[in-house]
């Protein structure tokens, strides 16, 4: 068990800065997700962190000790990759038992760790198999076996379930966060796919451009985006932005004008705001609400209903924005038609010009 | 045509069988480069077989059917014999050490430099020059006067007297084979190069975390990945080796005496100097026989899906 940090780094292919001063604290023995769009610079972050990409400035601690300058078989850190990169002419067992021969460890260690790691991750009768004879979801078992035998502190996968189907996905996804119980190592874990994030993660870094833009649990993320770009990122279908244009601001209370023509007010912090200035209202699409219910009321024009069964996504179109509503599969919505919808105010996420979230007042619990 | 419908008559087809139409249509697609073949290879191939019975000299005004008598004094002439195990010294001392440079190299050019893609341009210029250009530079630099190779070696202190290294026996052999392989490096090292660059590198990465070092991985990841590029390289060297003959023929014209003298300049010898046309094409048919093993393999592993 390891804490991991960051300070201030920064990395640069050649003249191209890609990482720009990333601060981060990782708790010893937590799970973290690395999430962002493709070219957020993820797997970058992930490979300095492991040693095979180059620190250009800054320091990367693990344990408590300066490993900037380390070699990545002494920082003590296990990598599963999303190709899985086993050794193909090797045998499974030879796979898992590479490392800590490399490290001279004598044979009945490497016997019994190994024995170990298979047994943890039901690899069992396939010891003797080479990579080729496996499938997707057994080499990932025999990628995270590998980097388990040598007890690394810190476990670091880069997008390992991305070449897997839906459902092993799903599956695979159940088995890390499980293994993570058990071993209860630190475990940093990068992915574009916001439900893993969502699911896995005690803590969510969300990165974007090489900067870092909001680190916080799954639901602070969900319920206290510091941002636009968060707010968006987090959640799916996406949050709804409509622009509104304030109409009068005070400490406790702004007053919006929605494209409609019709105007709400709102509990946040309309301090800074003056009238006349234009801001994004975001709204979720689980809470947007069918029909009556809410404490705003605005009429869609449907144009697609997907029905799910379980799940109902209509998308409808508000003075020439698109709105997504999420409802049960009970809901009957007519296409081509307009309907009904409303929403309540503490459900209301604000943005600045600048994409900064402005404090909206809420019961609920964040 | 809807896509999901199969076409009629193209679903249960034995793979390599076709209607009696196409393959009439076939051979006659097939036709000219048949008869090309015919009249190119496959005729004067027989021709020279055939010639193989024959004793043909300035002093026979005919070809004279003598049988296997070509075959008897080549198996027995000691001489003739010999040229078998220059050929393979030749043949084998080149591969071999083409193989070595021409991984090593394509380890080097694998690594990330500052300057990578110009280093890659220039191994590619021994391919380029003509071959007797090549030799002829050669020649030059081992030159017993004036050579570098000479002046270096003095320099280092290897050697007290500059050597004549053409005209001693071991010499002349390390000359060719240095020569040839000079030249060869470029292909083989291409070859090497994409093989490697075939290779997934988070393998390697994965490696340098179990904090293997680089001879290691070149050991136990790079060998086994490149052992089909092995196997192609290794039999396309040796068919191309126990071709050789103009790099050959130009640095020591298979001397001194005959200690270059390997098939090919044999060949050449018998045809040409001795005008013995008979034996000439004797030793070209057991040489024929003695790469076809190599080219089967060659075309075998060439063609095997895997
Ligand atoms: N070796 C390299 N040389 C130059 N630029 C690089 C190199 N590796 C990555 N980059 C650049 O750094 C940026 C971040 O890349 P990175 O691979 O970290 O993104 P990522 O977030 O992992 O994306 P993805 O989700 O697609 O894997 C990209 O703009 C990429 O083009
Ligand atoms: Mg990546």
């Amino acid at each position: 068990m390891a804490d991991v940090k960051l300070d201030h780094v920064v990395k640069r292919f050649g003249q191209m800065e890609t990482i720009h001063g990333v601060d981060l604290d990782i708790e010893s023995g937590s799970f973290v997700v690395f999430v962002g769009p493709s070219g957020c610079g993820k797997s970058t972050l992930l490979r300095m962190i492991a040693g095979l990409e180059e620190v250009t400035e800054g320091d990367v601690y693990i344990d408590g000790a300066c490993v900037t300058e380390a070699k990545a078989s002494a920082r003590g850190i296990g990598m599963v990759f999303q190709s899985y990169a086993l050794y193909p002419h090797m045998s499974v067992r030879e796979n898992m038992s590479f490392g800590l021969e490399v490290a001279g460890e004598p044979k009945e260690v490497i016997e019994k760790r190994v024995a170990e790691a298979a047994e943890i991750l039901k690899l069992g009768d396939l010891l003797d198999r080479k990579p080729r004879q496996l499938s997707g979801g057994q080499r990932q078992r025999v990628a995270i076996g590998r980097t388990i035998v040598r007890q690394p502190k810190v476990f670091l996968f880069d997008e390992p379930l991305s070449n897997l189907d839906a459902e092993l996905r799903v599956q695979m996804r159940i088995e890390i966060t499980r293994l993570h119980e058990r071993l209860g190592n630190t475990m940093i874990y990068v992915t574009h796919d916001q439900v893993e994030a969502m699911t896995m993660a005690d803590k969510i870094v969300v990165l974007r451009e090489g900067r870092v833009e909001q680190v916080g649990t799954p639901l602070s993320l969900y319920h206290a985006p510091q941002n636009r770009f968060v707010a968006g990122f987090i959640g799916s279908p996406k949050m709804n932005f409509l622009p509104v244009t304030v109409k009068a601001a005070s400490a406790g209370s702004v007053t919006l004008a929605l494209i409609d023509g019709q105007e709400i007010a709102l509990a946040a912090d309309g301090a800074a705001l003056r009238p006349g200035q234009k801001l994004e209202l975001g709204i979720r699409p689980e809470h947007l609400i069918v029909g009556k219910g809410g404490d705003v009321e605005i009429s869609l024009h449907c144009d697609v209903v997907e029905e799910l069964g379980g799940t109902t996504y209509v998308y409808g179109d508000l003075s020439g924005h698109q709105v997504i509503v999420e409802s049960d599969g009970e809901t009957t919505i007519e296409k081509g038609k307009a309907s009904l919808f409303s929403f309540k105010k503490e459900r209301v996420h604000l943005f600045d010009e600048n994409e900064q979230a402005i404090a909206v007042e809420r019961r609920v619990a964040a | 045509m809807d896509m999901a419908t199969p076409l009629p008559g193209r679903t249960h087809r034995k793979p390599g069988y076709l209607k009696r139409g196409d393959r009439l249509f076939a051979y006659v697609i097939l036709a000219p480069a048949m008869a090309a073949f015919l009249v190119m290879v496959a005729w004067p191939f027989i021709d020279a077989m055939s010639m193989s019975f024959y004793s043909y000299t300035v002093y026979d005004p005919e070809p004279v059917f003598i049988g296997l008598d070509n075959f008897r004094t080549i198996l027995t002439d000691p001489y003739v014999l010999g040229s078998w195990v220059t050929t393979a010294i030749f043949v084998a001392g080149t591969t071999l050490l083409t193989m070595f440079l021409g991984l090593s190299w394509a380890l080097l050019m694998y690594q990330d430099f500052a300057g990578r893609g110009v280093f890659r341009t220039m191994t590619l210029l021994p391919w380029i020059l003509p071959s007797t250009v090549s030799a002829f530079i050669w020649a030059w630099m081992l030159n017993g006067r004036y050579g570098i190779v000479n002046v270096l070696m003095m320099n280092v202190g290897a050697i007290d007297s500059p050597v004549q290294f053409l005209s001693n026996d071991v010499g002349a052999m390390v000359a060719i084979i240095l020569t040839r392989t000079w030249i060869s490096i470029p292909l083989f090292m291409s070859f090497f190069l994409a093989g490697l660059q075939g290779m997934d590198f988070q393998q390697i990465e994965a490696a340098r975390i179990d904090g293997a070092g680089n001879l290691r991985i070149v050991k136990r990841l790079i060998l086994p990945h490149l052992k089909p590029v092995f196997l192609v390289t290794g039999a396309l060297g040796m068919i191309g080796n126990l071709q050789q003959f103009d790099i050959i023929f130009a640095l020591t014209g298979g001397g001194p005496v005959r200690a270059t003298s390997v098939l090919s300049i044999e060949v050449y010898k018998q045809a040409f100097q001795n005008w013995s046309l008979g034996m000439a094409s004797a030793i070209g048919v057991l040489w024929v026989f003695t790469l076809m093993p190599i080219v089967i393999f060659y075309l075998r592993s060439l063609f095997r899906e895997d």
